[in-house]
């Protein structure tokens, strides 16, 4: 029998009314959707709205996923058609205010500079960026190739245990120790 | 050594727990807020993390490591291939 992945299990949870197990999904998600929303909904503000009515609608339809396909392509799916809805109302709107090509462009640079933004990331991730970066360069080198190989190219830890010729309960201890010093650094930022 | 709630988080989150564990885990979650806060912050770490550029000087040596035990499995493949003794002819030869 094959063993159900952490979104099929969580969305069971979830159909069965355990609401943290939602939140879960959500904060696992949050930032990959606001990428997808941030592609077609150019300001942050609205992008933010966007993402919680995404959620918000994939919450109501959970009963109708039937795990066909991978929740993420369809949760994906939902927040690009809320994302073209949200705009084309906004075209048939009439605009509040006329805006320069100063200010257009302005506002452009804006929105690339905050790509990937959460109201935390928004906030803070210039210097989270910093922090993490430096955070990962003085790392002990088993903890570091550990954390690169799983988050920057997403590999298993049967494979990072073959790469690293360790076993696979000594990577899951050094990934962990390695969330850890990351945690230490974003912890502050966080907490206010 | 029983392994602590964190580090079954992060295994958690890396989707490499059993479905018996995966329960555990999320029974503690649902009774843990800081677990809760932790997961939140460890994802924004993961989503940092993978903004990085994809060759700083700090995971070149990991990327290098990679490659070359990807280039050792290469070798290994090619030699089986090349062991299986089956004819080869020009358009079907393993490059």
């Amino acid at each position: 029998v094959r063993r159900k992945n952490l979104d099929e299990y969580l969305i069971d949870q979830a159909k069965r009314g355990q609401r943290t197990a939602f939140d879960l999904l959500v904060l696992r998600y949050q930032h990959k959707v606001i990428q997808i929303v941030l592609r077609y909904v150019k300001d942050p503000t609205e992008a933010l709205d966007v993402m919680q009515d995404t959620f918000i609608r994939v919450y109501r339809g959970l009963d109708t996923f039937r795990g066909d396909s991978a929740f993420y392509t369809w949760l994906f799916r939902v927040a690009i058609n809320t994302a073209k809805n949200h705009e084309a109302a906004k075209s048939r709107r009439p605009p509040d205010i006329d805006i320069d090509f100063f200010e257009a462009e302005k506002q452009l640079d804006m929105n690339k500079l905050n790509e990937n933004a959460t109201p935390e990331h928004y906030l803070y991730r210039d210097e989270l960026q910093l922090k993490v970066t430096d955070t990962v360069d003085g790392m002990p080198e088993d903890l570091r190739a550990a954390i690169v190989l799983r988050e920057m190219h997403g590999l298993s830890y049967e494979e990072i245990s073959w790469i690293l010729d360790c076993p696979v309960g000594t990577v899951r201890s050094r990934i962990y120790r390695a969330r850890e010093l990351l945690d230490a650094e974003i912890k502050p930022f966080m907490d206010h | 050594m029983e392994p602590t709630w964190q580090e079954m988080l992060s295994a958690l989150m890396d989707d490499e727990l059993s479905e018996e564990e995966m329960e555990q885990a999320f029974a503690l979650i649902c009774k843990n807020e800081e677990a809760m806060a932790t997961w939140k912050r460890w994802h924004m770490a993961k989503a940092l993390l993978s903004d990085m550029p994809q060759h700083p000087g700090s995971t070149l040596q990991v990327q290098q490591q990679l490659l070359q035990k990807l280039s050792q499995r290469r070798v290994v493949v090619d030699a089986d291939v090349q062991s299986s003794e089956i004819p080869q002819t020009n358009t079907d030869k393993v490059e």
